[in-house]
């Protein structure tokens, strides 16, 4: 054979093998003309079997079509799911100690195959989470606060604590697993880690059922007759994944989707542009957040600059940046710098002090600290140290980037120096056994975007017994905050049982906080969606943004 | 050749396992795989003790690597937690065909991996395709025409192409060819995906899909390989046995074709020889600025969260690969150039 006629040859294969390779891949069977909403998702949900995920967009899917007992609307209150009845101890189905919620299910409720919900499910659920054979994403607070659920009968769950656990409502089965599909696995295998459904959700107790999940590509779920409000509205949602925020805003541009999701402040200018586009923002619990390095160790290397040990310091620091203007520049106005970490919810202290743009204060609480420039070097020192902190946050992400250069000149012109030194994502939260940069205390001033249990306020990450070291290697206080009078109060509003009781802890915690700037918010993480307007009745929340997808409606 | 064949093949035995330990080692260094765990949240430190100890994490490197090329089916392991180990492990190890599980997706390797493999090469083919065509066409008549206009313009646009970051042109051809045209009230290509959920997946779908990525990629490559063709060319047509063949009265379309660009292949066969074991690692960027389900995106998205498995199960295979096509590119040669005999 010639090498002209061998090469057109090979040629004429490799265009047949691409066009076979593409006609032989599984079809899709081309459907009629369905009500359907398109979304597109940033990163591929990595199961759906929700023990197995602390993925949130692994969260937002789960929603659609396997929910817990119940979802969180978008003004924060219980959308009532599987539960027939939100408990409290006025209806009498928490007990006067706290320790036991008893939780009526919907007797309507059933699996998409004709099952029924049964108490049973949630039993199996918990056995699964807790059996050590499973590797699930995470065990609390089931391990850690349960001491038993069962099932009074059929329609009759009984949860006992073995201490009063306040957080239960927005952590507590937030998901059910199938106990008809999955116990037979478990019987055969010894786990459910390798099951079908995890990834199939084709048994499903939501709106809707997974019909077809192909992997980085799409997920499609269909319209679930047997969801226990009767059929939802719209027949299809199509989750599109599109790992690229510049192909997602040219989606929601050319109309191929009409959910976009975690879009950037500086994106909804150009939104706001687009005639057939909505932009909100919803509370998502995330603040954006400056934490300082607090740590005494006798290990001088975890510790941070002497000088943070001043509350004056960190008051200065607070006075010397303008966030706001911040916020309103880098941000284009979309947010605003949060007073506390439960900003926006009633938890929030409401005469917190917001440390507004006050340069003259900074200088003289500086210098009544003792930190002038000495040596006539532009930064202020104090026997023999110089005020230059490190300041650290995950590279890559812009908007941080140039809140660090900001800041920077903020501080420099009241003679803080600030050396930037940030990490990759994957190494910025190693824990302290693994060597992360903040759990090691390698930092003075670090940034990144915190919540709490949202649309709970609880939080650990503040606890005295929660500071890493060698013996408590995984501990999530990196910055070595041990104030007793705050941690008292963390861990009693933990166990508290009534709200209003719990909202007073949280506003003293708050004022503790704001205090002695054991934490700054540098801006209200909000979360960005666009929604197109074809569609109607899409009310996105902060706790479970699809929690009424069953009514979302689409005009053509 | 036979028996260089067979030393060659045995040879990439050592060399890949030694590309195995590099690649597990600087793997494992790229960074915490528990760190995307708890996604937007940090995972709990009791959460990341026990799944330190279920994904194997807590064991030297060593074992590690072991664990991953030999399995541990032959030992007991701990599977509460309690130091004692329990029953025996699952693994069977990469030299038995068992490349692991995603620490991701909680699936196996080797499934992963299959499922984007199809949809690359549908991609990558296509544009190795277009690649080789428009590289000789455009190479070989600069070559001929040479300083005509129509070379210059080449070579302009050969620079140009070649110079352009790839996630720019990408979003370039996005934007004029998808939202402008559409704003324009023009056909637009679309922007994300294979196909259109609503159509499904036909070979007219994935064509019309493919469009800017597929021009994405070969804009690039063609640029640079074009002048590669171009140079060789010119070098080949002024060797005297080009002059004898025209003496001889062929037609220059003989010459061309059956002389010269047989011998001024031999570059592109190397490259082109290196470049289809890479066909299958897909393009990073394109990939994931088109929302293409390939195994460009798997890697990105792979070495993103450190998900060990995946990473090694990509990298090794693109390694064997590698290598074997080059023992194949050598004897290409063999075929193109008679001269050249391996002892």
């Amino acid at each position: 054979m010639s090498l002209k006629r061998l090469a057109w040859t090979t040629l004429l294969l490799a265009t047949i093998a691409s066009m076979f390779l593409a006609a032989c891949a599984p079809a899709t069977e081309p459907p009629g003309p369905p009500k359907t909403v398109t979304m597109t998702f940033f990163e591929e949900p990595d199961t759906f079997n929700a023990a197995y995920s602390g993925m949130w967009y692994a969260m937002l899917a789960y929603n659609i079509f396997n929910p817990g007992l119940w979802l969180w609307d978008n003004n924060l209150e219980p959308s009532l799911e599987m539960a027939a009845e939100f408990p409290t101890k006025e209806n009498g189905l928490i007990s006067e100690d706290g320790l036991t919620i008893t939780i009526p299910l919907k007797e309507e409720a059933k699996w998409s195959d004709g099952e029924p919900v049964t108490a049973g499910d949630f039993v199996f659920t918990y056995e699964m989470i807790l059996d050590p054979a499973n590797t699930v994403q995470s065990t609390w607070p089931y391990a850690d606060y349960l001491d038993s659920v069962t099932a009074q009968d059929d329609h009759m769950l009984v949860i006992k604590f073995g201490e009063p656990f306040a957080p239960w409502a927005t952590t507590l089965f937030t998901f059910l697993m199938p106990e008809h599909v999955l116990r037979p696995v478990f019987e055969a295998e010894g786990t459910i880690d390798d099951a079908e459904w995890n990834r199939a959700g084709d048994v499903a107790n939501g709106a809707f059922i997974v019909r077809e999940w192909v992997a980085a590509s799409h997920i499609i779920l269909e319209a679930n007759d047997n969801y226990w409000r009767g059929r939802p509205t719209i027949d299809e949602i199509y989750i599109l994944i599109v790992p690229d925020d510049e192909a997602q805003m040219a989606a929601i541009k050319t109309g191929d989707t009409d959910i976009g999701i975690f879009l950037s402040y500086a994106d909804i200018p150009t939104i706001e542009a687009l005639e057939d586009v909505d932009v909100i923002t919803v509370l998502s619990g995330y603040n954006e957040s400056w934490f300082f390095n607090l740590n005494t160790d006798e290990d001088a290397a975890k510790n941070g600059h002497p000088a943070l040990q001043d509350v004056r310091v960190r008051q200065a620091i607070a006075y010397a940046v303008d966030f706001d203007a911040i916020c309103e520049e880098l941000l284009f106005g979309g947010t605003y710098p949060p007073g506390t970490m439960w900003e926006e919810t009633p938890y929030n202290y409401p005469d917190v002090n917001l440390y507004a743009y006050d340069p003259v204060m900074a200088n003289s609480l500086l210098d009544d600290a003792g930190w002038v420039d000495s040596n006539d070097d532009g930064t202020r020192d104090k026997d023999g140290v110089e005020l230059i902190l490190t300041y650290s946050t995950t590279a890559g992400r812009e908007v941080r980037e140039q809140t660090q250069v900001v800041a920077q000149q903020y501080l420099a012109d009241v003679g803080i120096g600030i050396e930037i030194a940030n990490n990759s994502y994957d190494t910025m939260w190693n824990s302290y056994g693994d060597g992360g940069p903040i759990a090691t205390g390698n930092y003075d001033i670090a940034e990144w975007s915190e919540t709490t249990d949202f649309p709970d306020p609880n939080t650990s990450i503040f606890l005295c017994s929660e500071i890493p070291s060698d013996d408590v290697p995984v501990g999530g206080n990196w910055y070595g905050i041990c104030d007793q009078e705050m941690d008292a109060l963390f861990q009693a509003q933990a166990l508290e049982m009534d709200p209003d009781k719990r909202i007073e802890q949280f506003h003293d915690i708050g004022k503790i906080m704001s205090d002695n700037v054991y934490w700054l918010g540098v801006w209200h993480d909000n979360d960005v969606w666009t929604i197109n307007k074809r569609t109607s009745n899409i009310k996105i929340s902060g706790g479970n943004p699809f929690w009424n997808c069953f009514e979302w409606d689409v005009s053509e | 050749m036979t028996r260089y064949i067979i030393r060659r093949l045995l040879q990439t035995i050592p060399l890949l396992l030694i590309i195995s330990v590099i690649l597990f080692v600087l793997a494992n260094k790229m960074g915490d795989p528990l760190a995307s765990f708890g996604g937007r949240r940090r995972i709990r430190s009791d959460d990341r003790e026990r799944l330190t100890r279920k994904l194997g994490l807590d064991k030297p490197i060593l074992v590690q690597y072991a664990i991953w090329l030999v399995g541990n089916d032959w030992m007991r392991v701990d599977i509460d937690g309690d130091g004692i180990p329990d029953e025996y492990g699952t693994r069977k190890g990469v030299l038995r065909g068992d490349f692991g599980k995603s620490f991701m997706e909680k699936r196996p390797v080797l499934e992963i991996i299959r499922e984007r493999v199809s949809n690359t090469l549908i991609l990558m083919l296509t544009c190795e395709v277009v690649i080789l065509i428009f590289s000789l066409l455009i190479g070989i008549y600069s070559a001929l025409r040479q300083y005509s206009t129509l070379d210059y313009v080449f070579t302009a646009f050969s620079f140009i192409g070649y110079s352009m970051p790839i996630f720019w042109l990408a979003l370039i051809l996005m934007y004029i060819f998808a939202v402008n045209f559409k704003q324009w009230g023009l056909p637009y290509f679309p922007t994300i995906g294979m196909y259109d959920l609503a159509v499904g997946r036909t070979v007219g779908q994935i064509a019309w899909h493919m469009v800017l990525p597929v021009a994405t990629i070969s804009i690039m490559s063609v640029a640079g390989y074009s002048r590669y063709v171009r140079s060789q060319m010119l070098e080949v047509i002024s060797q005297d046995y080009i002059r004898t063949a025209y003496a001889k009265g062929l037609p220059e379309r003989m010459v061309i074709m059956g002389h010269a660009l047989k011998n001024a292949a031999l570059p592109l066969v190397t490259i082109v020889g290196m470049d289809l074991p890479l066909l299958l690692s897909g393009a990073v960027v394109t990939e994931s600025i088109f929302a293409w389900p390939g195994m460009g995106r798997l890697f990105w998205s792979a070495a993103q969260d450190t998900d060990i498995p995946v990473l090694m199960g990509i990298l090794v295979i693109i390694s064997a690969l590698v290598v074997i096509f080059q023992i194949i590119t050598d004897i290409t040669y063999t075929f193109l150039d008679p001269r050249i005999r391996y002892n």
